[in-house]
């Protein structure tokens, strides 16, 4: 049973939709039973499967997960022609097609029967005795075909089975040799095997030799039942050379052996199974209904902004609906009785209002499993490629971010979990001459830090030798050699162009290419990257991101002329600072904070908003009604705040007050300003910009 | 939907904006192929923007400024309750001018044009409407001709004005 109701509500969400398709494909083969089946209809069928099979694993339904299994090992018999799909089978599979369904809602709200649990296996083990019992006892047709050892190697179980269907089926086969330039292979290529599965069936494309390094050149099995002729008509456009497959002595022996009826062309399928499968053919799970498994309805992203725009609009509207109200009543002869009601109903509307705002935000709001997952999955496939092994471990994956911020971060995520694995992690060898468990370990954590997610990818690697990095650093000029540089901003360097911290360069990552579209990215959406290495031991990328569009609170400061909103889980403190107390001038004041010295800057220097104001200069005009400074000689209001690795003071010209805000994105365009993670509507149609400050003080970070 | 209805919603979204039409031809009298462009006027030059391309056209509300703002890109305004970044075309020629109106451009870009002035829409035949350059350099091209992308252009009297390539905007 699944108790998060939120990971419910996904799981069965996303079911649904596999197990419609799923018996939607069952029911257009049950259609069709009996005819050659549609390999495409099966192989969808399998995937859909495999899914279904993945998500229920994942959400540790390992009951369902297993009957799963055993529906796709029937799928896969069927796909390999070892079971034939006729009548009998065909309704046993819409029968367990329907009970798979019956029970996953059941599953997951922790109150299947039994009795399902067992009928479906029982089912499914009937139909996977008759795919047995039709031992794999196919002759080869391979023997047929003019193919090398080399290449008769290259094909899978599948294509082999294949080309016993269409040797079956009596259909020639055709090797057609084409060569492309590299530059245009993948249009050209896709073109040539859209006309030829349009017209037969492509069993498989075979590497072949070229004459030039520029040129790649294929060797595609084409099975159809058509002439030399119309193959080259296909073919040749493309530069295609076409020649008959069948060696000669087997052609003619086909062609005798099929003129004495010896071998039929058509289906070779299995009748006589039916009574067996009847008796199995339950009569219905108990669970099996019209009911929907999930209560929830897709929506268009864009449905919800609009209704976003629109609640914000009517509490637009009723806010000047309010303030006339209010002059109405100092108009009219009201009792103090009317008026408090008036007010209260007021207050009462705006508040409901602004929780309005908050719920169709949270709608907008979606978590990480679904990501974290697949990243996972594919971490362990590219390990296996690599010959290495890794364990992926997946720590807060129901975090939840605006959807828009999850799927961008999906790439950044694979691209990082990609450099872990390729060259994070060594080889096994070398990892127990060191001492480590021959497997990999990668954390893969999402957090929330304050408004941000903070996703963590961590591999037990071979960390990040610092010293190297910085030599690479002075070879490719990024940095003078003998420029001093932090920790911090050592490892930084890796994401620059040019710096690798692979010692080999793989198809997969290491040409020090890639890292910094990491950092672009996630500088896009307003957040950060930071990394930690221990050399020989560990490896940490943080990628820390704005969950965006929550209310949050706002500390809202002036300067140079506007005012700008400050998450305020980003202020240490807020301070008056006497001009006295600031020391060096220019780019680089600095104050004393807290027992130590901390740099200084303006905020309208870091915003590029003008030059450094003189800080002793009085302060703006503090607004009615707000707090002054501290009486005596005029203060500089300032609020510390923390980067990646210290704590900054950034000076403003006034503090404003606090309170709770939604904050808006500013579109794509909007969204390349660094530094600004959206805005936030003030009153008098005002707008505020919601800073990022440790991204914004990084990208000044230089001149601190 | 055929380009007519599409002309007729947009003309009905401009109605909307409180615009008075200033048609040069009724876009919805049964030639489907005419192109539907919004006239507007930018310090004194007259630009134009493929119809389908825009939302409407609004009073421009207060523009807060941007730190380290792309080329054009005037500020940030609250437009019913969207961020909108202001492009001013005219920014590199006058900056004294008082821009009244605010083109809403459709996208995710949360683009808006000021505008001194929206003259209305005018239908065109394709066959006015020319190709700015080709090859590699005509976004260069474009930009030396009238200050801003522009994939083409068509003649109105003797001037020539520039149907504004939104795409290159964005990206600029």
């Amino acid at each position: 049973m699944i108790d998060d109701k939120a990971l419910l509500s996904e799981y069965l969400s996303e079911s649904e939709e596999l197990l419609d398709s799923l018996l939607g494909d069952l029911d257009s083969l049950a259609s069709r039973a009996g005819d050659s089946p549609d390999t495409n209809l099966i192989n969808r069928a399998f995937r859909t499967v495999h899914s279904l099979k993945g998500l229920s694993g994942m959400m540790g339904l390992a009951e369902v997960q297993s009957l799963a299994h055993d529906f796709e090992d029937i799928l896969d018999d069927l796909r390999l022609g070892q079971l034939a799909l006729n009548e009998p089978i065909s309704s046993a599979l819409q029968e367990a097609g329907a009970g798979l369904a019956a029970l996953v809602g059941g599953a997951a709200r922790g109150n299947a029967l039994e009795e399902d649990f067992e009928r479906l296996r029982q089912l499914l083990a009937s139909i996977t005795l008759k795919s047995r019992e039709r031992a794999r006892k196919e002759d080869s047709g391979l023997g047929l075909l003019n193919l090398s050892e080399r290449e008769r190697a290259l094909l899978t179980e599948y294509e082999e089975h294949r080309v016993n269907e269409n040797v079956r089926a009596g259909r020639p086969f055709y090797a057609i040799t084409v060569t492309f330039e590299i530059g245009k292979l993948d249009a050209q290529y896709r073109a040539l095997v859209a006309r030829l599965e349009a017209a037969g069936e492509l069993i498989t494309t075979l590497p072949a030799k070229t004459t030039a390094a520029a040129l790649v050149g294929f060797k595609l099995v084409f099975a159809a039942g058509l002439k030399e002729a119309d193959v080259k008509r296909i073919a040749g456009p493309f530069g295609g050379r076409v020649a008959r497959l069948e060696r000669s002595t087997w052609r003619k022996a086909g062609a005798a052996l099929r003129a004495a009826g010896r071998i039929m062309p058509g289906r070779g399928g299995t009748k006589g199974t039916v009574e067996h499968l009847d008796a199995v053919l339950p009569p219905g799970f108990a669970q099996e209904s019209l009911q929907p498994l999930s209560p929830s309805v897709r929506v268009e992203m864009s449905q919800i902004d609009e209704l976003s725009g629109l609640a914000h609009e009517l509490s637009i509207g009723m806010e000047r609906l309010t303030s006339m109200a209010e002059t109405f009543l100092g108009a009219a002869n009201l009792g103090a009785r009317e008026r408090s009601d008036l007010r209260f109903s007021a207050r009462r509307m705006k508040r409901e209002f602004l929780e309005l705002e908050e719920r169709l935000v949270e709608l907008r709001m979606v978590s990480l499993a679904q990501t974290f997952t697949r990243a996972a999955r594919l971490a362990g496939r590219l390990a296996r490629e690599l010959g290495k092994s890794v364990s992926v471990e997946l720590t807060g994956r129901e975090t939840q971010l605006d959807k828009v911020i999850v799927d961008r971060v999906a790439d950044p995520i694979y691209h990082v979990l990609r450099n872990a694995v390729d060259h994070g992690l060594e080889p096994p060898e070398e990892r127990r001459l060191a001492g480590k468990h021959a497997r990999g370990k990668i954390n893969l954590e999402a957090r929330l830090e304050g408004t941000r997610a903070v996703i963590s990818i961590t591999d037990d690697g071979h960390g990040i030798d610092q010293a190297e990095v910085r030599r690479q650093a002075i070879d490719t000029g990024l940095i003078a050699h003998d420029e001093a540089l932090s920790e911090e901003e050592t490892l930084r360097l890796i994401l620059r162009p040019g710096v690798s911290t692979a010692d080999h360069v793989s198809a997969v990552s290491g040409r020090g290419v890639g890292l910094d579209a990491v950092e672009r990215t996630i500088y896009e959406l307003g957040g950060e990257v930071r990394i930690s290495s221990e050399k020989g031991k560990w490896t940490r990328f943080d990628l820390a991101v704005p969950t965006t569009l929550v209310m949050i609170s706002a500390f809202i400061v002036r300067a140079s002329g506007s005012r700008y909103a400050v998450n305020v889980a980003q202020i240490i403190e807020l301070l008056y600072v006497s001009p006295e107390e600031i020391l060096g001038r220019d780019g680089r004041r600095s104050v004393a904070w807290r027992g130590g010295t901390i740099p200084l800057v303006e905020l309208g220097y870091v915003l590029g908003l003008g030059g450094a104001r003189l800080l002793h200069r009085p302060a703006a005009q503090n607004g009615d009604g707000k707090p002054a400074p501290p009486a005596g000689p005029v203060k500089v209001p300032v609020l510390v705040t923390c980067t990646a690795d210290r704590n900054v003071a950034v000076a403003v010209e006034q503090f404003d007050e606090q309170r709770e805000i939604i904050v808006k994105s500013l579109g794509s365009v909007g969204r390349r300003l660094k530094g600004v993670v959206g805005a936030v509507d003030l009153e008098g149609g005002d707008v505020a910009l919601v800073l990022d400050m440790p991204s914004l003080l990084v990208l000044r970070s230089m001149r601190l | 939907m055929t380009k007519s209805t599409n002309d007729r919603d947009a003309n009905a979204r401009l109605a909307i904006a409180g615009l008075s039409l200033d048609l040069g031809q009724d876009p919805a009298d049964g030639k489907a192929e005419l192109v539907s462009v919004l006239m507007f006027e930018v310090g004194g030059a007259p630009y134009a923007i493929g119809v389908e391309q825009t939302e409407g056209v609004v009073d421009c509300p207060r523009i807060t400024p941007l730190p380290n703002p792309p080329d054009g890109v005037a500020g940030l305004a609250s437009v019913r309750g969207r961020m909108t970044v202001v492009m001013d075309l005219g920014l590199t020629v006058s900056q004294d001018l008082v821009r009244q109106r605010l083109i809403l451009v459709k996208g995710d870009a949360q683009l808006g044009l000021l505008a001194d002035r929206v003259e209305g829409v005018l239908a065109l035949e394709p066959k006015k409407v020319r190709p700015v350059a080709h090859g590699k350099d005509s976004l260069t091209l474009q930009r030396a001709k009238f200050g801003w992308p522009a994939r083409s252009y068509f003649k109105s009297g003797r001037q020539r004005v520039p149907i504004l390539d939104l795409d290159r905007l964005c990206e600029a």
